[in-house]
């Protein structure tokens, strides 16, 4: 429907009373119009016969599956600078490669998986296998690869949908696959080596993109943007050397299936040598976690092995109890609790409802301390790392959904390539060289 | 001064390919409402100033209310915040605007 708008100078957030004033009483920044006079014009200019009456705008005609023929480097270009890549070359989606990514599912080409958008509520674009397998082509993914991606696909979950702030997504996986596709869920599994790995993570990237409509400047305005958007800390959980039940696990699935579980924040902090040893790891993240504003008592511990093996010597016997702890532990000044944003935009309305503890916390003085992460089901811990050193990464991401990778399996196995990529093993430590030539 | 790269084209660089179209279907969800008709003018009429919800906004909008006191005296300007956040749907409060005013000016973004 159209609607009738006025801009002001931006932003008007922190700005003083006497500047909002001004603002009133100066232009719209987009027209030079006086801004009042535009507002009451908009109450009281007569409507427009489409403003009556709106005409629905033609519907763009149905794209071409195949793109016209062109060679490799323009269409290298076409893809980048129509803004379907993520700004790197990529894999040309050809019929051939296609056809070849079409083998690692049984599930039909056009068989739709899901609808995925950028912007919230807004206009969204649903995709179809071969959509997905021409995003996971272009992130040089291989068949084997496909069911974890689809899954992700299946979720219909952008790893970063629109909002100024500039979301961060994570993929987490979980069950046999990660064996199967050779992911890394040890030493440096977020960092940039992994074949399985990189290139799961870049498909869900490209497949935001092109399959939720991210466009840069109109759908979505992330203002700094977020680097984590190129992979999405996209590995999988080290089970193998977990004292804890696997997250998977602990959502409901059985330990030998295979799920992807995906996530969405903004911040990540790292425990800087902070090895669970002058003062405990459950001490130290609470110190982090203060950092956050605490929205919707969300976070997400990403751990190494050796920090959820001091912490279970400690005591905490499950991720449940090290959750339970920082819920109660973590306090925060009401002040500063009611002084972020976002707690003002979500957690402001509820208090005005009466919405308890919200309404008891809006009433306290700024200087009285309050236990922000009050539900400690939604404070996750997922378990990565090599065990090079006991640290762990702190983050404010939100546990979004999982999806069974085994769904989208295809029929008579996961298809392998004859030789498959695989990242050279692990320099391990147990000759006491850690792989330095004597 | 900048350089532009030449180099002779191989047989494979001037291969033509077909590529796929990777960009998903777009699924029409879009409603055409007509807008509410306009008011001949604002003199003894309630407005309501409702802030969704993003800081900043409710300070911007007193700003508005005072500049109707000031200005437009003959028209009650009524400042709200909208129930939940700004993204959820208010149902209730919707009744009550179309109730209790004769127009309404929503405050979005801060």
């Amino acid at each position: 429907m159209p609607l009738r708008f006025s801009f002001t100078p931006y932003p008007v957030v922190g700005m003083p009373a006497a500047r909002l004033r001004e603002y009133v009483e100066g232009n719209d920044p987009t027209t030079g119009s006086p801004l009042a006079r535009e507002i009451i014009d908009a109450l009281t200019k007569p409507l427009t016969s489409e403003e009556k009456k709106p005409v629905p705008r033609a519907s763009a005609p149905p794209r071409s599956r195949v793109l016209k023929a062109d060679t490799e480097q323009n269409l290298q270009r076409l893809f980048i600078e129509n803004g379907w890549a993520d700004g790197l070359p990529i894999v040309l989606p050809t019929e051939d490669r296609i056809a070849e990514m079409l083998e690692g599912t049984s599930h039909a080409p056009d068989e739709i998986v899901g609808q995925m958008a950028v912007a919230h509520r807004g206009e969204y674009t649903s995709y179809t296998v071969e959509k997905v397998a021409i995003n996971a082509v272009m992130a040089g993914a291989r068949p084997e690869h496909f069911p974890v991606i689809l899954a992700i696909a299946s979720t219909g979950n952008p790893a970063f949908p629109s909002s100024t702030t500039s979301f961060a997504g994570m993929a987490i996986v979980n069950g046999p696959i990660r064996g199967e596709i050779a992911m890394n869920a040890g030493l440096g599994a977020l960092s940039p080596f992994n074949f399985a790995n990189s290139v799961i993570g870049r498909a869900w990237t490209l497949m935001t993109i092109n399959l939720g409509n991210a466009r840069l400047g109109d759908t979505l305005l992330a203002s700094t943007g977020h680097n984590l958007n190129y992979n999405n800390m996209c590995c999988a959980e080290n089970e193998e050397a977990s004292v804890w039940d696997a997250f998977h696990v602990q959502k409901g699935f059985q330990r030998d299936e295979s799920v992807v579980s995906v996530f969405r924040g903004w911040s990540v902090i790292n425990s800087m040598g902070a090895a669970n040893s002058i003062r405990p790891a459950t001490e130290e993240t609470a110190i982090m976690l203060k950092a956050f504003p605490a929205l919707h008592s969300v976070a997400t511990l990403i751990m190494d092995p050796l920090v959820a093996k001091g912490l279970k010597d400690q005591g905490f016997q499950t991720k449940q109890d090290v959750a339970r702890w920082l819920s109660e532990n973590t306090k925060v000044p009401a002040g500063q609790y009611w002084g972020a944003d976002v707690i003002y935009a979500f957690n402001r309305p509820l208090a005005r409802a009466g919405v308890e503890p919200y309404a008891t916390w809006a009433s306290l003085p700024p200087d009285t301390l309050i236990a922000p992460y009050n539900d400690p089901k939604l404070i996750n811990i997922v378990v990565v790392g090599g065990e090079s050193n006991p640290l762990w990464l702190t983050t404010d991401f939100r546990y979004v959904t999982s999806a069974s990778v085994d769904k989208w399996r295809p029929k008579g196995g996961l298809k392998r390539d004859a030789r498959p990529i695989r990242m050279p093993a692990g320099v391990t430590c147990s000759d006491g060289l850690c792989g330095i030539p004597s | 001064m900048a350089q532009t790269i030449t180099s002779s084209q191989s047989t494979l660089q001037r291969a033509l390919q077909v590529a796929l179209d990777p960009l998903g279907t777009p699924v029409d969800t879009k409603k055409y409402l007509s807008m509410a008709p306009r008011l001949d003018a604002l003199e003894g009429k309630t407005i309501y100033l409702v802030d969704v919800g993003f800081a900043g906004g409710y300070e911007f909008l007193e700003q508005l209310r005072d500049w109707f006191a000031r200005k437009m005296p003959g028209t009650r300007a009524v400042l709200k915040h909208k129930p939940g956040n700004m993204f959820m749907d208010a149902p209730d409060f919707w009744e009550e605007i179309k109730r209790e005013a004769q127009g309404v000016i929503f405050g979005v973004g801060g």
